[in-house]
Parts: C-alpha cells; sequence; structure tokens
C-alpha cells in the first residue's frame, strides 16, 4: 500500500500548482505587478491599477483556469468511455459544431454589433450537434458506433466551417475567423465568465459522478452492464457534459486544441489507471497547463499576441513525448 | 435428440430459471425458447459446438442483451430489479475478457466489488476483506501489485475470475474460464467454480472440455443451434449418445474404479 500512499498527494500538489500559477498570471503581462498592487487593484483604490486586475487579468486568469480544467475534464472522460488513449473531447464533434456555430456569426458580421452573440451560437450549435448522437444512443449503446458517429458530426462541423471560410469575401473577416480559431483569452471580460461558467458547472456535475461507470468500462461493455452501469445512460450524460463544456469553452475562448488529449496522460501515471481517480488530476492539470500556456503568450516579444491553443501544443507536446518514451504501461498499450 | 437425458428444468428452489429465452438478430434466431434452471449449489457445465448460441444466453442472463421470454433470479423477474440489485444476483466472466487501462491486479479484483459500495475499493482492510479472500482462492494474491496488462493471458484470465467471483454474486456466469489455463490452473479453476458454488451460490460455467465438464459439473446442459439439445449428469449423456451426436465425433470414456470418469478420447467419426 506504499506506492498507493506516495501518489496520494497529487490533488493538492495540482491544486497549489494551480494556485501558484494564478498568482503569476495576475503579476505577469506587458506590466509588472508587486503583490500589493495587485490587492490595491482588486480593492479598486488605484483606478488604473484596477482596470489592469480586475476588467484584463482576473477574467483572462478564471478563463483560463475554468476551459483548461473542463478540457482537461472533459479529456478524461472521452478516453475512459471510449477506453482509447487517442480520444479526446473533439471525437464526438462538438467542439467543432461550436466553432462552426462561432464561425456563422462572424461571418455574418454581426459578433461585434451583440458581443454575446457569438458565444450563445457556438454553444447552441454544439447542443444540436448532439442530436444525431442521442437519435444513435436510442437503440444502440456501442461506443464504437458513437465513436464514428462524433467523428461524422466533426467532419461535417469541420467541412462547414471551410465552407464559411471560403464563402467569405472580407479578409479582414477570414482573418478575425482563423485568429478565433486558434483560441486565445485575451480581451475577455466577466461578461464571458458569467455566460461560460454555468456551462462549466453543469458539466462539471454530470461528469464527476460517472466515474463509477468508467471505472467498471475498464473491463468492457459487457462486464460494465453486469456491475449494474447502463453504459447507454452512462455514453449519454458523458457526451452531454462534454457538449455543454466544451461548448463553451469554444464559445468563450474558441478552439484550444491538445489540452483534452493531453491532461489525462500526464496525470494517468500517477493515479495507478484507475479511471475514477483521474478524473479530478485531469481537470487540474488542464488547469495549469491552459493558464502556463496564457502567462506565456503574454510574455513572448511578439507584434501581436501569440494565440495560447499555439502554446498549449508547445509546452505540453514535449513533456507529453517524454512520458511516453519513459513509461511504456501509462497509456494502457504496454507490451508484454 | 435422446430424450433419455433430459431433466426437466423449472422443479424445486431455484436459483436461476429462464423460461422461453429467444433472442433474434437481423431475422436470424440466435436462441431460440431456451429453457434453463439452476439450483442452490450447483455447477452447470454449459458445452456445445461453436456458434451453438451459449455466450448468447450468458450475456442475456447478465443483462448485457436484450431478450423475449422469462428470467428469474432467486424468485425475483430480472427486469424488475434495479441494475445494482442484479449486479448483486448474477456475476458474469466474459470470454477473453480485455484490462483496458493500466490498473492494479487488486484494483481490477475489487472492481468486483463496485455494485456494492463507492468506487469499492476496499483499502488496508487485512486479510479477511472479500478480495484479498478470493484472490487467495484464486491463487492470484502474489500477482496484487503487479500492473493487470502485464500479464499473461493464463494469469489475465486468472484475475479476471477472481474479479467474477468477487462480486459474490447468487449466480456466477462464467464464458471459456478455462481457454488460455494451463492444465494445472485448469484443475484449480475448476476446483474454484465447485467451491463457490458450494457456498450456496450457483455457477455456469461455457466449457469446451467435455472431460473436464462431466468431471466437475452437476449436470451438463448441451446447446446446439439455439436450443437446449439436453440436459443431465455426464455420464448420462455420454450413454445415450447425445454428445457423440452434437459435437459429431466419436467419444471413448475411460471410468476409474469408482466409477468416476478418468479420461475421455476424442476421435473422428467414421
Amino acid at each position: 500500500m506504499s506506492k498507493r500512499l506516495k501518489i496520494e498527494p497529487l490533488v493538492p500538489m495540482l491544486g497549489l500548482a494551480t494556485l501558484l500559477l494564478a498568482g503569476a498570471s495576475l503579476l505577469a503581462g506587458p506590466v509588472y505587478l508587486t503583490p500589493s498592487e495587485i490587492v490595491n487593484g482588486l480593492g479598486g483604490s488605484d483606478p488604473s491599477l484596477a482596470i489592469i486586475v480586475r476588467d484584463l487579468r482576473l477574467p483572462r486568469l478564471v478563463l483560463s483556469i475554468g476551459v483548461g480544467g473542463i478540457l482537461g475534464l472533459c479529456g478524461a472522460a472521452a478516453q475512459s468511455l471510449t477506453r482509447n488513449p487517442l480520444a479526446e473531447p473533439a471525437v464526438f464533434g462538438t467542439p467543432q459544431a461550436a466553432a462552426f456555430g462561432a464561425v456563422a456569426v462572424l461571418y455574418s458580421g454581426s459578433a461585434s454589433a451583440v458581443s454575446l452573440l457569438l458565444p450563445v451560437a457556438a454553444i447552441s450549435a454544439a447542443l444540436v450537434s448532439l442530436a444525431a448522437i442521442f437519435w444513435l444512443l436510442r437503440t444502440n449503446s456501442n461506443i464504437v458506433s458513437l465513436l464514428l458517429v462524433g467523428l461524422g458530426i466533426g467532419s461535417l462541423a469541420g467541412a462547414a466551417t471551410s465552407l464559411v471560410i471560403s464563402f467569405s469575401s472580407n479578409p479582414y473577416a477570414i482573418m478575425e475567423i482563423v485568429f478565433w480559431l486558434m483560441g486565445s483569452f485575451e480581451d475577455r471580460s466577466f461578461q464571458h465568465v458569467l455566460l461560460a461558467y454555468p456551462f462549466f458547472i453543469i458539466c462539471a456535475l454530470l461528469l464527476f459522478p460517472c466515474g463509477r461507470g468508467y471505472q467498471a468500462l475498464t473491463l468492457g461493455e459487457d462486464v460494465a452492464w453486469s456491475l449494474g452501469v447502463n453504459v447507454r445512460r452512462l455514453a449519454l450524460v458523458t457526451v452531454l457534459g462534454i457538449a455543454m463544456g466544451v461548448g463553451a469553452g469554444v464559445a468563450v475562448c474558441g478552439a484550444i486544441g491538445f489540452v483534452g488529449l493531453v491532461a489525462p496522460h500526464l496525470v494517468r501515471p500517477f493515479c495507478n489507471g484507475e479511471p475514477a481517480r483521474l478524473l479530478l488530476p485531469s481537470m487540474l492539470a488542464g488547469a495549469i497547463l491552459t493558464t502556463m500556456a496564457d502567462i506565456a503568450v503574454r510574455l513572448l516579444p511578439a507584434t501581436s499576441e501569440v494565440r495560447v491553443g499555439v502554446l498549449t501544443a508547445f509546452i505540453g507536446v514535449p513533456f507529453f513525448i517524454y512520458l511516453v518514451k519513459n513509461n511504456d504501461g501509462f497509456s494502457g498499450t504496454r507490451s508484454q | 435428440m435422446k430424450e433419455a437425458a433430459i431433466v426437466q428444468p423449472g422443479s424445486g428452489h431455484d436459483l436461476l430459471s429462464c423460461r422461453d429465452l429467444s433472442v433474434r438478430i437481423d431475422g436470424q434466431d440466435i436462441l431460440q425458447r431456451c429453457c434453463l434452471s439452476v439450483g442452490n449449489g450447483e455447477l452447470i457445465a454449459l458445452i456445445g459446438p461453436n456458434g451453438a448460441g451459449k455466450t448468447t444466453l450468458l450475456r442475456c442472463v447478465a443483462g448485457a442483451m436484450d431478450y423475449s421470454g422469462s428470467l428469474s433470479c432467486s424468485g425475483k423477474d430480472i427486469r424488475a430489479v434495479s441494475p445494482g440489485d442484479r449486479a448483486a444476483l448474477i456475476g458474469y466472466l466474459p470470454q477473453n475478457g480485455q484490462i483496458h487501462w493500466p490498473m492494479r491486479v487488486r484494483d481490477v479484483v475489487a472492481l468486483g466489488r463496485l455494485p456494492f459500495g463507492k468506487h469499492a475499493q476496499p483499502r488496508n482492510l487485512g486479510k479477511d476483506d472479500p478480495v484479498t479472500r478470493i484472490m487467495r482462492d484464486c491463487g492470484v494474491d502474489h500477482l496484487s501489485r503487479r500492473i493487470a496488462n502485464t500479464l499473461s493471458g493464463g494469469e489475465r484470465a486468472r484475475v479476471l475470475l477472481a474479479r467474477a467471483m468477487a462480486t459474490q454474486a447468487s449466480v456466477l456466469l462464467a464464458d471459456e474460464p478455462l481457454a488460455s489455463l494451463d492444465p494445472r490452473h485448469q484443475l484449480s479453476t475448476m476446483e474454484a467454480l465447485r467451491h463457490y458454488a458450494s457456498t450456496g451460490r450457483s455457477v455456469v460455467a461455457v466449457l469446451h472440455d467435455i472431460g473436464m465438464a462431466i468431471r466437475f459439473a452437476d449436470r451438463v446442459v448441451v446447446m446446439q443451434n439455439g436450443r437446449i439439445a439436453g440436459t443431465g449428469s455426464g455420464k448420462d449423456l455420454l450413454q445415450c449418445g447425445l454428445l457423440e451426436d452434437v459435437f459429431r465425433v466419436r467419444l471413448e470414456p475411460f471410468f476409474d474404479e469408482n466409477g468416476r470418469l478418468a479420461s475421455l478420447a476424442l476421435g473422428n467419426r467414421s
């Protein structure tokens, strides 16, 4: 049992790392602040500090933690449900559908007029994309069929997004769409936080209780059924949770790839491979990844900010490859 | 069919009772009006040629498949029981079971306790918690700390059997528990199943080794083309020639001085 005891502090350690990064995220940027300046800014005693801390950095921080956390959680749920280490939230097609909803609004040019129209369209598109999956799950609980339908929806949404881009005659609109698709936490306000967080909370409330079902699915669908898990309902709740969480994340911050795939892998070796114990650490690892990436994009010298979606890949991939190389059993594919 | 060997099901106090169980997929009858009753303490061997419907029958009983007909366990209609309660009544070991994540063997076995509590991970409970005891009974306690997907095929099969036994369900359904086991572990596994049944539960095991089925099972149920072709003691089924008809092989039994089956020679039918 000694090894088990060694890995238990994982969650507090990840929590502490998230808090430290949150502090760093408030301190760092084009203007470096001291901790006392942050307190003054939060208190509102200095108007210019208040603008930097309360209006610029705080919503950005809250969103990067929320979006990263949800991506990590949804990635762990997607991998556990499909029992596939290659899975990520995008395998169900909902992020692509959300991106299409947002791009359609950007194309129509109404995004700036009603700033909330874009996220609302993105979340709506994500939920609509579930229709095909729900129709499938009425009669079929086979996870492979679910994956195939999800991939189909993702491809369709991707094609629709390309169609909108190719129809766009305005080069400025195309640039806006392309940059938006890369994902960013820049210039986000508490309005975005208020819009996305209720969905994040519903997503977490839906996915955390699924841990027991994911645990049973380790031994396959038949055994899960025999252990009293309704696999069909488990799939439905998982896909709904992912659509709400990731849909809302894409809606407010654009498409941030890779976090959903890599976050579960970063923590799986410390969770003994157990899907139920993976959810919370994976959520924290996702939050850490995006917050680190968001700090880095502000510090890199560039004429315009490097997009956070680019940075998550640059930070995550080398570590990811190192882990895969040094731990051949961690993705469930260890050779004999 | 040789009627002499058929014992009518449904008598006495049955732990598990299937009546007219049928499954039809894409216009093809996979199971046709199967009736089977399993009594308290019984070890039943389910045998039959490939494609006879043995696995389908087990999957229906395990709740992994839809069926028509009726199925009751401990006198309760299984459709009226909640999934959690059904898990306490019926345990299931599928054939060629997989372990999809690199979990420790002990945690895999503990999955059998899942229906009975939060994540059902009894930790540090000493030597008498059900998981430790069952791992000892199945001879896999020395593998406890190994990563499950680094085990050999035979070791994995024994770990998965221990997982199914850890449910302590009233009826244990085991689909080919002897496949991939060496002869010594085939014997010890049959003894473990025998022991499981002797504790007031029952076991239905799909077997391909007719000799093992006859030696260890209280009753042998023979399936063919989605139907139950006969039920009876192994010796009766051998004597009436049903096994030879169903498997289309020649069987030559050798009995020891106590009249127990010592070995069974197989040959092609001329």
